[in-house]
């Protein structure tokens, strides 16, 4: 009987990587279906918001991005909390940004601390597929990494052609959405009930709520 | 009740459409529905304001029942209005990459404008409807976000706000006349079960009591739960009439022990309480800017051989601080605010100081260009700074037109500029943000030496921020925090319950003096104000306070958490009156000298209030 919002399940998802590797673009390319090669370097962290079905679920993805310079990365953490999947982006003509991918899944396993750190669902994305003639990472070493890290799901893309840009988001979307399915009691949508009992001392009077 | 009845009206209608419909084959973008949509209302004289080049994109608003929803749309006038909404797909873009490219980039800002967004995830929306002019509305998302303002043209605004009331119950915010805000459901009947309750029960009552007060003063944290739900409740209601509000809040001032009651809390060692000397500030004052310093102001300070005479220094920043410099003026003007060119200095002497000064960039610029491919392989830290400024320097402000296109001599230039610095301070090096800092400075300055060492001038004031331990930006992040406290606890208490103290969300703002946040031309006018140090060291943080001030019933009206305050205030940008923000700034500044013998020592730190004027 509510005319309020359906209830919606919320995943957050951060995008991790080093800088210039196309975080922004890749946010921008799957929520808004837009390139452009004049987006600004991240400053702080910007996030998106997009509506998305799942296996008949209609589930709102918040996707962060946030600055590649890694000194940057220590003020944000507040954000990393309570993500449901980790995209760890690198760029294929790149390979110090695929040699950083240790350092940035590290990172986030310490800011976000999720309870459970070998089984919290990454994705690796290999962006800039368009310039695959100056490749310097190849698949089989990305793959290969991504099966030493417990099976990390692995795309190659391009944000620019806006090539497996959406059947990667919507890899992530379900393995996001598997977590928080487990994990559904991190989130209570509503808080306790007031208690109005006269009697009931101050202590209580926060309504349960300890934030 | 009529909100539910109109739903389910709604859903009734749709599901009859959807039987009625079934047959027909369509391209609905839900893909596994066959329901049509069904355009409720559409109006055509509704403009977009692009807030990049304040021009106006002239449009159609309509309210469409999708098989996923109700949308609110709006799109530009030469936009097929109907159909392909929702993902610009293939097709658009290559209709898009067969125009020429001026066209293209027009093409691509109006198309930026276009939104979708479904009614259930409105918030609220602006809504101001001026006595000359057309009427504003401007919706915002749960999650933070504002889409671009709709201008109504010669139309009212009032069918689109009986529409959106089929489905969404609107309630105007008794705290922000320009705000209406939808009403969720669950709170509301939350509201009327608080209100409902009896006097005497417990601190409830108190909020009854004294709901104003007790929100705006003595509790220094409460849970987010109460200042959510609890607070707004009784304030907003129309249970707690206005009489009886300003007899609570009349009875406050004689109610000294109030304030014993608050410290009971403490003393019970909850935790969730804390007790903050509210400080009256005194009224805050009528500020007014001025026209900016012309050449012929500029000049009359200056002595026979061009030095500037120590004694009158200090009128000549205020008239800089008060109005900045006119555009013309700005390529001296900042040699002598960034202390490349020393005041006292004659313009012969100057001369020959550049001489020095130009031949000792150049040599440090031949140092990074003499490293060479082979010997950048065995220098990783050189080879990812040159990475990083490269990459950067790609990506910065090259919307504009002194940085536009492909080959721009002037991108070379910040190039070169950047990773001169790189030599220049080794330690440092090339961090993000400052090719936010040093892009105006060599659009003022053109020449490439004169920008170079006005860059290194402007890092001598900034380069904290870039530190690897990032502690400077925490520093003055609190003492934002501090300073809120001060002038507004409201806000302040705010943001504590809900998790926002740590000011990141004005990050941004800090980091590149508001950089992003402003035009080029503004960024100009705002940093040469800064620059003199007038009339306080740190009068950047005074400017977030302005703007956080302003914001405020915003941000409480409308509920927002953690995330949609970053939301909220990443969107300001390119939305904020500058001159409107400096004065009320300044106006702060009178409120915290006035009562400088009343505030806490750090607070007089943080604005560098307890030194004397450093010329």
């Amino acid at each position: 009987m509510s005319s309020g919002p359906r209830k919606k399940a919320l995943l957050k998802v951060i995008i991790l990587g080093d800088s210039g590797v196309g975080k922004t673009s890749l946010m921008n390319q799957y929520v808004n279906k837009r390139f452009s090669n004049q987006y600004k370097a991240t400053i702080g962290a910007d996030f998106l918001t997009k509506d998305v079905m799942i296996d008949d679920r209609l589930v709102t993805m918040q996707i962060w991005d946030t600055a590649g310079q890694e000194r940057f990365q220590s003020l944000g953490v507040a954000f990393y909390r309570g993500a449901d999947c980790c995209v760890l982006a690198y760029d294929v003509t790149n390979s110090t940004s695929f040699k950083n991918l240790d350092s940035w899944r590290d990172e986030f396993l310490i800011q976000a601390n999720p309870r459970d750190p070998d089984h919290f669902p990454f994705v690796l994305l290999g962006n800039k597929m368009d310039l695959e003639q100056n490749r310097a990472v190849s698949s089989k070493r990305a793959q290969t990494w991504c099966q030493s890290k417990n099976n990390i799901p692995y795309f190659e893309v391009s944000a620019k052609e806006a090539l497996n840009v959406e059947s990667a988001f919507q890899a992530i979307a379900r393995d996001a959405l598997a977590r928080e399915s487990q994990d559904s009691q991190d989130f209570p949508d509503f808080p306790d009930q007031i208690r109005l009992d006269p009697n009931q001392n101050n202590r209580q009077q926060g309504g349960g709520c300890n934030c | 009740m009529i909100p539910i009845l109109a739903y389910q009206y709604v859903k009734k209608r749709n599901e009859a459409n959807r039987r009625k419909m079934a047959e027909e084959p369509t391209s609905n973008s839900a893909g596994r529905s066959v329901m049509p949509d069904v355009v409720v209302l559409r109006l055509s004289a509704v403009g977009a304001k692009n807030n990049e080049d304040e021009t106006y994109v002239s449009g159609v608003l309509q309210v469409v029942e999708k098989a996923r929803g109700v949308f609110i749309e709006w799109t530009p006038a030469e936009d097929s209005p109907v159909s392909g909404w929702v993902l610009a797909d293939g097709n658009d873009e290559n209709a898009l990459l067969s125009t020429s490219p001026p066209q293209r980039s027009f093409r691509e800002n109006v198309n930026k404008l276009k939104f979708s967004m479904d009614v259930n995830d409105l918030n609220s929306f602006k809504h101001v409807e001026p006595k000359k002019g057309d009427p504003m509305i401007r919706l915002i998302g749960r999650d933070g976000s504002s889409q671009v303002p709709l201008y109504f043209r010669q139309t009212s605004t009032s069918a689109f706000i009986d529409c959106l009331q089929k489905y969404i119950t609107l309630r105007r915010s008794s705290k922000d006349p320009n705000l209406v805000l939808v009403v969720d459901e669950k709170a509301d009947i939350l509201a009327k079960s608080v209100v409902a309750l009896d006097n005497n029960s417990d601190i409830l009552s108190r909020f009854m009591g004294n709901p104003y007060a007790t929100a705006m003063t003595g509790l220094g944290k409460i849970t987010a739960y109460m200042q959510e739900q609890v607070i707004p409740a009784l304030l907003d209601s129309d249970e707690v009439g206005a009489e009886d509000k300003i007899r609570a809040m009349r009875e406050l001032r004689n109610d000294d022990e109030f304030g014993d009651r608050i410290r009971v809390y403490r003393g019970e060692d909850q935790g969730d309480f804390e007790v903050v000397t509210q400080l009256e500030l005194p009224p805050r004052p009528e500020i007014y800017r001025e026209t900016p310093v012309t050449k012929q102001i500029w000049d009359s300070y200056k002595n026979p051989h061009g030095s500037f005479d120590q004694r009158n220094l200090h009128n000549l920043k205020m008239c800089v601080f008060r109005g900045g410099v006119e555009p013309e003026l700005r390529k001296e003007a900042w040699k002598y605010l960034l202390g490349y060119i020393r005041w006292n200095e004659s313009l012969a002497e100057h001369k020959l100081r550049r001489q020095e000064l130009e031949k000792d960039y150049y040599r440090m610029k031949g140092q990074w260009m003499s490293i060479n491919a082979e010997q950048e392989s065995r220098f990783l830290m050189f080879s990812n700074r040159k990475s990083l400024v490269e990459k950067d320097v790609a990506r910065t402000d090259r919307t504009y037109k002194y940085f536009e296109g492909e080959g721009n001599a002037n991108l070379t230039r910040l190039h070169d500029v950047l990773m001169t610095y790189c030599m220049y301070n080794f330690d440092l090096g090339y961090v993000q943000g400052m090719s936010d800092f040093c892009s105006p400075i060599l659009f003022v300055l053109e020449d490439e030496v004169d920008a170079f060492w006005c860059f290194t001038k402007l890092m001598d004031i900034v380069h904290s921020n870039f530190a690897e331990d990032q502690l400077s930006i925490k520093q003055q992040l609190n003492q934002l925090h501090d300073l809120v406290m001060i002038v507004n606890p409201k806000l302040c208490n705010y943001l504590e319950s809900h998790q926002s103290d740590d000011m990141y969300f004005c990050f941004r703002w800090i980091l590149v003096w508001f950089k992003r946040e402003f035009s080029f031309e503004d960024t100009s006018k705002l940093w040469e104000v800064l620059w003199t140090k007038q009339p306080c060291t740190n009068f950047l943080l005074l400017i977030c306070v302005a703007i956080l001030d302003k914001e405020t019933e915003f941000i409480i009206a409308n509920g927002f958490g953690l995330t949609e305050i970053l939301k909220h205030v990443n969107e300001l940008s390119m939305h904020i009156n500058l001159d409107e923000v400096l004065s009320a700034a300044e106006a702060i500044f009178h409120q915290l000298s006035a009562s400088q013998d009343k505030l806490p020592k750090y607070v007089l730190d943080h604005l560098r209030l307890s030194e004397p004027d450093p010329y």
